[in-house]
């Protein structure tokens, strides 16, 4: 092993070949590459299991005999079935195997649970020997007869309060508590899922590697766990667990430096993302001289606030065969850069105080936002949803400077322009004098309105009635009017508050198209929209704001359809 | 498309306690201002003729209204009341009226300037000097036109131009500087406290009132002389006199020095104070 002491540029540019590694799933070769030998031998058990569904069992045993002499399983379980270790049926005795709406059923060789729109089919283990801390692993495939993918969820109970969430598997993408989301492809076949909760973390495997490792959402002791297949439209889809082992944490000493460095970044970054797991993931694969370097390198991260992970990456990527320097590349810079972000107003007028304000205290505040944290790249259209009083205007006028926060940081590369209709247009003036009114309030000069008059005035299509008194246009010439003017002027970050429902077909299709050219000039846009249209097919990411919190950042389709379950 | 790309701006980073911009160079500074006024001038002229929408006279309103007034004011003087001595002439009330309606309007709205005025200048980020300098410039420009009515009436009433005039323009200065004081401190407290813009008119009637605006400031007893003389427009009036009236330069520089250093000391506190504070100002608006 290296020391720890590379300039800090090839520190990074070996850390960028990890996880371009890490993140096209080539971690048999990485993990090879370092000696470490049971994740290759896993990846292989996993692959005969998606040749063909009679392999499926001969797989789960063979992967749970790899997982055992890795010491990845604990010495006893509590609950066992599959892999040769016990019956399907007895485990259907065993456990509450319940449906809502529909049975599941023993087949011999897995537990299979059905449903069909909107019915939901529910695995249950309603009792833990230990709800603090516990880990299972489960083999399992879906059969997706009509090409449906359904919603799977991993719940935990907690007596009679209600379920926390842990996992969703939807669209074949894997959504950790909400926050974080990972591809996870089910046509593939079956795939081994990990899950260990230990104390007030969460560790998530899929087939072996590490996509998921944080602090949970609640802290307190889980007393059973769910299973839940929720149908959805599009025809019957069953789900098979080939093997299902619960027990206590497999504790090895590897597992004892992995939970520290969680913990240690947990309490860091409470909203930990997807490079903290593959963070984790090369500490996983370090070979066992290495773990004394990870110890050390923890030490002396906390003492000195460093980026010790890229020094580990760095060390991992100086084992990978070939491979080029290049591969790295210079991280992008975002444009906007948000960070736990929260937003409280006062509640009562009369709570007011201009003592108070001085000295920078207020009473009786309600929270409008809490915990938004996100980044926007160049490019970026970034569409923001959620229900009437979510907060979505609230954070486009914090992101703007508008209203403060009171929590958090926001860094904005450029000059925001927030666009709202009728914002900034006065009644008793011309459309044409409005252009220049509106072009002095988004910061430029009277010269540079004059440029784009004539192009505002012919893409608005509001024609002769440019000279006539705003307060005589509709609504759709005053959307019209002022989405001319935004995207005539190119601000770096451009703010579009409900802008673009109104006008005509004709008009949207025309706007989108500008707003696409726009785009390629390599801005930022947020949207704030009611409709999903714009968010599911112009939006690179998507804001779901639920109830004043960050419910998802990622995926429009996955925000979407989060939303639409919501509502 | 004609794009215009707008100057990349360096970063801002927002946190509870306000918001860093990078330091300006001196260069950087004055092109700014001078970009400020040039669109405080757009903005004002837009103000005018929103204000005059509908009317057949249009922006003449401007210069009508005004001579309506000092119109008024000269036959109520001249004709209906007969008034006689130096202090009561038209020329009298009405050059301190010309300039205290100024102060009034400016004093008596700057409880409202946040709510009004400052709530669209932070929604756009376009950042408050703007503000201000919209609303002093568009009183400013109220005010020549006010005083080239009041110029034509003095004529008329038999007063002569001279150089003397000339002394106006640092008077207008003293008095300007001190009414932005005014309004920065009063349009910080006025968005806390709401109560204030209620009792801002009378406390602007009164001080009418207890100006030598409607009379000489020689009425005014030896012994209340040093509290009198506290009034910045104990000052400023009667220097207008005698600059207008008299024919002769102000005798009161001292005084007038006085009151504008103390302005302007009073405005660079409240400007201080108002970057501070004006971020959380944004949550009451």
């Amino acid at each position: 092993m290296n020391d720890l002491s590379h300039s800090p540029d090839a520190v990074a540019v070996k850390a960028g070949e990890v996880r371009e590694a890490l993140a096209r799933g080539d971690c048999a070769r990485l993990a090879a590459g370092l000696g470490g030998q049971w994740p290759s031998a896993l990846a292989t058990a996993l692959a005969k299991a998606r040749g063909s569904s009679r392999d499926v069992a001969g797989a789960a045993v063979e992967a749970r005999a790899i997982l055992s002499e890795s010491g990845r399983l604990g010495e006893r379980a509590w609950v066992e079935f599959g892999a040769g270790r016990g019956d399907f049926a007895e485990a259907v005795e065993k456990t509450r195997f319940a449906a809502a709406d529909r049975l599941g059923m023993a087949t011999g060789t897995s537990l299979r649970m059905a449903a069909s729109k909107g019915e939901r089919s529910r695995f249950i283990i309603p009792d833990l020997a230990d709800g603090a801390s516990f880990e299972f692993h489960a083999l399992i495939s879906i059969e997706n007869i009509h090409g449906v993918t359904p919603v799977l969820a991993l719940r935990l109970l907690h007596g009679p309060d209600p379920e926390e969430i842990v996992l969703t598997f939807r669209a074949n993408r894997l959504l950790v508590g909400g926050m974080v989301e990972r591809e996870l492809d089910w046509s593939a076949g079956a795939r081994l899922l990990s899950v260990a909760v230990s104390g007030e973390t969460l560790r998530v495997d899929v087939d072996g590697v590490a996509v998921w490792y944080a602090p949970r959402r609640r802290s307190d002791v889980a007393t059973g766990i769910n299973l839940d297949l929720i149908g959805v439209a599009g025809g019957e889809v069953a789900v098979d667990v080939h093997w299902f082992r619960l027990g206590p944490v497999a504790r090895s000493m590897l597992d004892g430096h992995l939970e520290a460095a969680g913990h240690i970044f947990a309490d860091s970054l409470r909203a930990a993302g997807p490079d903290l797991a593959l963070d984790l993931e090369a500490y996983r694969l370090l070979p066992t001289p290495g773990r004394a370097l990870v110890a050390g390198a923890m030490t002396r991260a906390v003492a000195q606030a460093t980026a010790y992970p890229e020094h580990i990456l760095g060390q991992l990527g100086a084992r990978l065969d070939g491979g080029g320097a290049e591969a790295a590349g210079e991280a992008p810079e975002p444009i906007v850069r948000i960070e736990d972000v929260a937003v409280e107003m006062p509640t009562d007028a009369s709570a007011k105080s201009l003592i108070g304000l001085l000295r920078g205290k207020q009473k009786a505040m309600l929270s409008i936002l809490k915990g938004v944290s996100f980044s926007a790249y160049s490019g970026d259209i970034i569409g923001i949803i959620g229900k009437n009083g979510a907060g979505k205007s609230t954070l486009l006028r914090s992101i703007i400077g508008s209203i403060p926060i009171s929590r958090g940081s926001i860094v904005i590369r450029g000059k925001p322009v927030l666009l709202r209709p009728g914002a900034g247009m006065q009644q008793e003036l011309t459309g044409r004098e409005n252009i220049l009114l509106a072009g002095l309030y988004m910061g430029l000069t009277p010269r540079e309105v004059d440029e784009i008059v004539d192009d505002v005035i012919e893409f608005s299509e509001i024609g002769e009635h440019i000279d006539r008194p705003y307060q005589y246009y509709s609504d759709g010439m005053r959307a019209r009017l002022i989405f001319s003017l935004a995207t005539s002027i190119s601000p770096e970050l451009l703010m579009l508050d409900e802008l673009l429902g109104a006008g005509d077909i004709g008009f949207q299709e025309k706007a989108a198209r500008r707003l696409d050219t726009f785009i390629r000039n390599a801005k930022v846009v947020f949207v704030v929209q009611h409709g999903t249209d714009f968010v599911m097919t112009r939006c690179t990411k998507c804001l779901y704001i639920k109830d004043g919190r960050q419910a998802y950042f990622g995926d429009p389709r996955i925000a979407v359809e989060m939303y639409q379950s919501d509502i | 498309m004609t794009a215009t790309k707008t100057e990349t701006r360096p970063q801002m980073r927002i946190t509870p306690a306000g918001i860093e911009r990078p330091a300006l160079g001196i260069g950087q500074r004055i092109r700014i201002a001078l970009e400020i006024i040039e669109k405080a001038y757009q903005i004002v002229r837009f103000n005018f003729k929103r204000e005059a929408f509908g009317t057949w006279l249009g922006r003449l309103w401007l210069v009508i209204e005004p001579a309506l007034q000092a119109g008024s004011y000269y036959f109520l003087i001249k004709f209906v009341f007969g008034l006689k001595g130096a202090d009561t002439t038209f020329g009298f009330f009405f050059t301190a009226i010309t300039f205290w309606r100024s102060h009034a309007v400016l004093v008596s709205s700057a409880p409202y300037f946040y709510l009004q005025r400052g709530s669209l200048y932070v929604q756009h980020n376009l950042g408050l000097g703007l503000a201000y300098t919209e609303l002093v410039l568009q009183e400013l420009i109220l005010l020549v036109l006010r005083f080239a009515v009041l110029a034509v009436f003095l004529v008329v009433s038999g007063v002569s131009v001279g150089w003397s005039w000339l002394a106006i323009v640092p008077i207008a200065i003293v008095q300007f500087t001190f009414t932005l004081a005014l309004v920065v401190w009063l349009s910080m407290a006025g968005t806390t406290i709401k109560d204030l813009g209620k009792i801002i008119g009378h406390v602007v009637w009164f001080w009418w009132y207890m100006s030598p605006g409607l009379y000489s400031a020689v009425r005014i007893p030896d012994w209340a002389r040093p509290v009198y003389d506290l009034n910045p427009f104990a000052q400023i009036i009667p220097s207008l006199h005698q600059a207008l009236l008299e024919g002769r330069m102000p005798d009161r520089w001292w005084g007038l020095l006085q009151v504008w250093a103390i302005s302007l000391m009073l405005l660079w506190l409240g400007w201080k104070m108002l970057r501070q504070v004006s971020y959380r100002l944004t949550r009451y608006l």
